[in-house]
């Protein structure tokens, strides 16, 4: 029965619109899975390469083996070391730990994302209004994440089997798809994870914690497992039971069996809570009430700290623990560098000079690496600042008796503390470290290496707030893009003649390598009156133009 | 000075897209301006452009007399502003939010917000991100009116909110009034323009089409006319200014723009039961002035 003037109204009729929420979550897990995969399986085949290149022989390779494989600071990162004398053993080694734990994070913060994030600002509501429930609506979106998954799987066999290929890796093709299988489990079961935490948790954010903070149990025990008697603890965690795989050198697959038994657990009883809960409504639920603590909220400068302090402090222990952990491998790598010629020159050549000890040459890469994650930290923290703005938070100050210098300053300010704090506790950091393992480096040459790394991070923050204030919508990807660019460039001037043009639009090869040399301050000094100026051109244009709401 | 709020030839223009036309408008200290207009009318882009969040093409406005762009700060000491939606930091509760906005405006009148609290049934110890679309409108009207500012622009400030709600912020705008606040208040509610503003100022197109009081505007619409007779009702339509005439039975109904002398003539000779004539509403008036317009264009 209708009582619509059929002969009026056209009504056009869509096929499946009952996976609507399928094609878009998966769609978006598309785009992950392929950066993600892409980024990846690049890092692998170069590492892969060099380890063929230059370890040619079976004393190379055993030479590695000693110092690396025994190495409990080594283990504690990487797990334990089988067969690091084949490319398979080395890569397991070397990949397995790192592609699980960036492929977990990255899962986690997709799918919360997709599953509570989508439900936090009322998209959810949306769909459910469609023709779907709640527990379909969820079903369709862990299908639409597997596409994410099953491209992240496809970059990962893409770049196992080239590695396959190469001269001198004796892998079959098949040991390239288990190792890829593997090397996909992680993604997949933090995937499952971060599912069931997205129904647990009221808000995107507390869920992504609940689902790291798992991530953290059993990394940590994977990592009790390694260094310890306790080798029972592998079998109990999922991540020690991708351990227990061993692609490449001792393939396990029985293993699979725990861990296919823990996504579908994880998914199925994500699936049958989100169908039982009422949307928006949580199973643990933080209090939605609390006494107030005004304390710092009463200028730009103190809500910015306020609303910033966790993760500026996340990214303050990031800097440290990175250059803590270089600093204890610094010693057993060397050793291992000592007498292949071959790396020495790569060293130093990425490094820029040839008239230093392989320590500093190491400490040199290491700290070249905090300046990559420090420059990060300054065009995420831009990133949101433009993000203030879009989503409307930047009004609140701006209709009131708040100047719009007053506040970009204040948020400014907080950023280069971070980036300076950052530099500071990398130096100690690292110092610390080496200092664990009897090395000979001083704090003070550490400590100057640390403040060198905040040169480039300072001058990438200025041209952030450059392209806020002039093309505030390609913010983000001005700045991403210089870093991804300077990085990239650098890269492949080690290995290839780059005209000096190209070179020097690249940040990061204007700034020296220190430990491995003296920081260079003319230039220092030069980079930062430059990023002055663009912080200036930025900061007028912002106060001239419109507020550029989303 | 008697002017709260001056603009001289304000205009914003989006490349050839013309948002608003330049734009001479007076508002008196104490009084309510309606800012009445269709969506896409440029409402908002007036506010904007006033509150210098986004700058004119040309022209310029005032804020008791300081130019709102050249020293917005200074500008924003005297006033407060009510947005139809906010985002609001989702991990503070109304509370902290309030005493953040009270203190960036840098006045509150602490006795008055409990009031306005308790008024508008706001439960503040809860987190922002609990609250619904009404409750967080609540935290801009209380954040606004806790700061006694001397002038309030509102944009669409009852969005969300429910009748009683509605009631109680009329009743918040007529206190600010009578405490000698300006407010202009930008609405789509035509009820609410009509109970509260002193003149209405209305909005096409980004152009100024109309600017006055109600009785001043009431000419822009008929008379709306209703007769009773005891026989069949005498034959009108000859009579100039009369439209819309409509017979059922004994009773007409029509509408006259113009003197009313002749039509009455008419009717005294006909033996007329009952007559009533009523002045149009803002919503008719809105009405007459977009109404044709979208007629024709639905023709």
């Amino acid at each position: 029965m209708t009582s619509i003037d059929a002969q009026r109204i056209h009504v056009t009729k869509l096929r499946w619109p009952t996976t609507v929420v399928r094609r878009i979550i998966a769609k978006r897990a598309f785009r992950g899975g392929l950066l993600w995969g892409i980024i990846l399986g690049l890092y692998m085949l170069s590492k892969a390469d060099s380890y063929i290149k230059y370890y040619p022989t079976v004393a190379d390779r055993m030479r590695v083996a000693v110092t690396l494989g025994s190495n409990v600071g080594v283990e504690a990162l990487l797990g334990v070391a089988h067969r690091i004398e084949t490319v398979g053993g080395y890569a397991t080694w070397n990949f397995l730990c790192l592609v699980t734990a960036v492929g977990a994070i990255w899962a986690i913060l997709l799918t919360t994302k997709n599953l509570r994030g989508e439900e936090d600002n009322g998209r959810w509501e949306l769909f459910l209004a469609g023709q779907t429930t709640a527990r379909r609506a969820t079903m369709n979106a862990c299908w639409g994440l597997m596409a994410g998954l099953v491209t992240f799987f496809v970059c990962m066999a893409l770049s196992a089997s080239v590695i396959a290929h190469i001269h001198g890796a004796h892998m079959t093709m098949a040991a390239s798809l288990f190792f890829a299988v593997a090397l996909t489990c992680g993604a997949a079961e933090f995937m499952a994870v971060a599912a069931l935490a997205s129904q647990l948790m009221p808000v995107r954010a507390r869920a992504s914690e609940l689902a790291a903070a798992i991530f953290g149990v059993f990394y940590l025990m994977r990592l009790v497992a390694d260094t310890t008697s306790a080798h029972w603890l592998l079998d109990i965690s999922p991540l020690g039971w991708i351990e227990r795989l061993a692609p490449l050198y001792g393939s396990d697959p029985i293993w699979l069996i725990p861990i296919s038994l823990f996504i579908a657990v994880c998914a199925g009883v994500a699936i049958i809570l989100s169908g039982r809960r009422d949307l928006g409504s949580a199973y643990i639920s933080d209090k939605d009430s609390v006494k107030p603590r005004t304390r710092l909220l009463n200028s730009p400068l103190g809500v910015s700290f306020r609303l910033t302090r966790v993760t500026s402090l996340i990214w303050l222990v990031v800097f440290a623990a990175t250059a803590f952990i270089y600093g204890l491998l610094a010693k057993g790598a060397v050793q291992s560098f000592n007498e292949t010629a071959k790396i020495q020159k790569t060293l130093n050549q990425l490094a820029g000079t040839s008239h230093v000890g392989l320590t500093l040459a190491f400490l040199g890469i290491t700290f070249f690496f905090i300046m990559i994650l420090t420059m990060f930290y300054a065009v995420t923290a831009i990133g949101h600042i433009r993000q203030d703005e879009a989503e409307g938070y930047l009004d609140n100050f701006l209709v009131r008796p708040v100047g719009r210098l007053q506040w970009l300053v204040a948020r400014i300010s907080l950023i280069l503390i971070v980036i300076v704090l950052g530099g500071l506790i990398s130096g100690i950091g690292a110092w610390a470290g080496e200092a664990l393992q009897a090395g000979g480096v001083s704090l003070h040459t550490l400590l100057l290496a640390g403040i060198n790394t905040t040169v480039p991070a300072f001058l990438i923050m200025c041209t952030g707030v450059f392209a806020f204030g002039c093309l505030p919508r390609l913010t983000n990807f001005l700045s991403y893009g210089l870093v991804a660019w300077s990085f990239l460039i650098t890269m492949l001037a080690t290995g290839l003649n780059i005209n000096h043009w190209l070179l020097d639009t690249s940040i990061l090869h204007q700034i020296t390598f220190a430990p491995a040399t003296s920081p260079n301050w003319r230039t220092d000094w030069i980079m930062c009156v430059v990023g002055l100026m663009l912080f200036v051109i930025g900061a007028v244009v912002f106060n001239r133009r419109d507020i550029e709401t989303e | 000075m008697d002017v709260a709020i001056e603009t001289k030839g304000l205009s914003k223009y989006y490349g050839k897209t013309m948002a608003l036309a330049p734009l001479n408008l007076s508002v008196k200290k104490g009084e309510i301006l309606g800012y009445l207009g269709p969506n896409g009318a440029g409402k908002t882009t007036t506010i904007r452009t006033m509150l210098g969040l986004i700058k004119p093409t040309s022209g310029r406005a005032e804020i008791f007399g300081v130019e709102s762009q050249k020293d917005t700060t200074e500008a924003h000491k005297h006033l407060a502003y009510i947005p139809g939606e906010s985002a609001f930091w989702p991990n503070l509760t109304g509370e902290e939010t309030l005493h953040l906005l009270g203190s960036i405006s840098g006045q509150v009148d602490k006795k008055y917000k409990e009031k306005l609290i308790k008024r508008f049934q706001f439960d503040p110890s809860k987190k922002v991100r609990t609250y619904s679309k009404g409750n967080r409108q609540k935290i801009n009207i209380i954040a606004a009116l806790m700061t006694r500012a001397d002038l309030l622009v509102m944009d669409e400030p009852t969005a969300g909110l429910d009748p009683i709600m509605e009631q109680a912020f009329r009743e918040s705008a007529l206190e600010a009034k009578a405490n000698g606040q300006t407010i202009f208040l930008s609405s789509h509610i035509l009820e609410e323009v009509e109970a509260l503003c002193d003149r209405v100022a209305i909005l096409r197109h980004g152009r100024l089409v109309e600017l006055g009081t109600l009785e001043e505007m009431r000419h822009l619409s008929a008379l709306n006319i209703e007769v009773t007779f005891t026989a069949t009702p005498p034959k009108i339509d000859h009579i100039a200014g009369v439209s819309q005439v409509h017979v059922i039975g004994h009773q007409l109904t029509c509408q006259l723009r113009g003197p009313i002398e002749p039509l009455l003539r008419v009717f005294a000779a006909h033996n007329p039961q009952t007559l009533l004539s009523r002045e149009p509403s803002l919503e008719e008036l809105f009405l007459s002035l977009y109404g044709d317009e979208e007629v024709r264009k639905g023709k």
